[in-house]
């Protein structure tokens, strides 16, 4: 006879569930950030083995995916930290200009490397909402913020990106 | 105008070394909280996805099957499309997973003659589309430091649903997934009236306002789901959400469409392109 499961052993097989079906989202976003293949892997692995030791004190499941990002954001960003590679942006204007590196050549800039360029809060809510598909209140609780800062920020974001490809 | 679905396509193309998922298991085989036991239940859960995934692949290759259990007793439902081949072909850049459907029983040898040559031409051209698509990823990969020989094969489905098989219409469709990248789901529809024996347009089924009708039907539809489920979400509905990209605002010409079970037109809009993406392909029955 099955015995009734505890929440936390629950919790538990629905994490190692998600860590199989969703390793690839978590690499890519991983790898968003830190844009090397040996170091995104190191950062999955880390944020994988926290979210395991951790996974007993997370109360409802239904917050297991944005938790988990939100692991994995950190890690990455404590990464390019340590790394000194993290360009703080403090709170930029929207008339600041996103220059494209003048390595680039007369080929036209896609939308993709005009995201990798955003300041990294901006560019965390475009890669949550626009590239992992989540809802701006999973955006919101990944980022741990209120879902207006969320939506303001995410707008934010976006008209820079318009201004941006009006420019090009 | 901001092309997401591009720059989506782009980020799913991001190459994931294989070495990942190995690591990842090992990991979770070394920490189990609770000592010697939870590696067993993982393995159990491992078999038991091992049996979902077998079961959805079952369901998902042999659509044949499915379409057989649609088109037997159900109400008027009549069986015209069969597999006409099912093939696996693999190398070490991709796995292509082919059905192909045909038409039959029509009495109508021209009809069936020029709509299995089309679909077959279809699938062709898809193949080709998608063979490009592998080799301008490994490419990428290649140019990014990847090592060829531990590339991960690509994944290529295409398979067949049947929408509408009566005694007047017949109406399938044929999709396409590639790597499970939902932004590579691609599909076609054929919407056939089999008196006739032509392709069925909107002017057919809906009348010379076809546009307007539909239109109206689809904008009152939007505002009536995005007001009674906030989770539904349409660009440019309400202004909640401007996200670079223009809503609907009517018809296109050559809009996507099938015919349903109760013979209803329902419209297909693809993914990403009224809505955002978590909100699949938006569908609306036109009564």
């Amino acid at each position: 006879m099955w015995k009734r499961k505890s929440t936390a052993s629950k919790n538990y097989e629905l994490f190692v569930e998600m860590i199989g079906s969703c390793q690839e989202d978590f690499y890519r976003f991983v790898y968003m950030y830190v844009k090397n293949p040996d170091n995104a892997m190191d950062i999955v692995q880390e944020a994988t083995i926290k979210g395991l030791e951790k996974i007993e004190t997370l109360r409802d499941s239904s917050y297991m995916k944005t938790w988990f990002f939100r692991i994995l954001m950190n890690e990455s960003l404590n990464f390019l930290k340590k790394n000194q590679k993290l360009v703080s942006s403090g709170e930029v204007e929207d008339n600041v200009p996103y220059q494209c590196e003048e390595s680039q050549t007369v080929d036209r800039i896609t939308l993709y490397e005009m995201v990798d360029r955003l300041p990294e809060d901006m560019r965390s809510v475009i890669i949550l909402r626009f590239y992992e598909d989540m809802k701006i209140s999973e955006v919101a609780q990944t980022l741990q913020l209120n879902e207006n800062t969320a939506k303001a920020r995410l707008y934010k974001a976006i008209r820079i990106l318009k201004r941006q490809m009006e420019r090009e | 105008m901001l092309d997401w679905k591009e720059a989506k396509k782009q980020y799913d193309e991001i190459p994931v070394p294989e070495e990942l998922s190995e690591r990842l298991e090992r990991v979770i085989l070394a920490h189990s909280p609770a000592g010697k036991r939870r590696p067993y239940r993982y393995r159990i859960l491992l078999a038991a996805a091992a049996i979902l995934i077998l079961f959805i692949t079952e369901l998902n290759v042999n659509t044949g099957f499915a379409a057989q259990v649609d088109s037997i007793p159900v109400l008027g439902q009549i069986s015209r499309i069969f597999v006409f081949k099912n093939y696996v072909q693999q190398d070490e850049r991709k796995i292509l997973n082919v059905t192909v459907p045909e038409l039959k029983n029509t009495g109508n040898d021209d009809l069936e003659n020029r709509v299995n040559n089309e679909i077959r031409m279809k699938i062709n051209e898809i193949i080709r589309e998608a063979e490009k698509n592998v080799e301008e990823c490994m490419e990428a990969y290649l140019k990014t430091g990847g090592n060829e020989s531990e590339f991960t094969p690509w994944i290529i489905d295409i398979n067949y649903d049947i929408k509408c098989s009566d005694e007047q219409f017949l109406s399938f469709e044929i999709w396409k997934t590639e790597s499970l990248a939902s932004s590579y789901f691609e599909r076609y529809f054929y919407n056939i009236d089999l008196e006739t024996g032509k392709e069925l347009t909107l002017r057919d089924l809906l009348g010379p306002d076809y546009a307007e009708i539909a239109t109206a039907e689809i904008k009152s539809q939007i505002e009536q789901r995005t007001k009674t489920d906030p989770d539904q979400l349409f660009y440019d509905y309400g202004k909640e959400e401007p996200e670079g990209v223009k809503g609907f605002e009517k018809l296109s010409e050559n809009q996507m469409f099938y015919i349903n079970k109760e013979g209803n037109v329902v419209i297909v809009f693809e993914k990403y392109s009224i809505a955002p993406g978590y909100m699949g392909c938006p569908e609306f029955v036109i009564r």
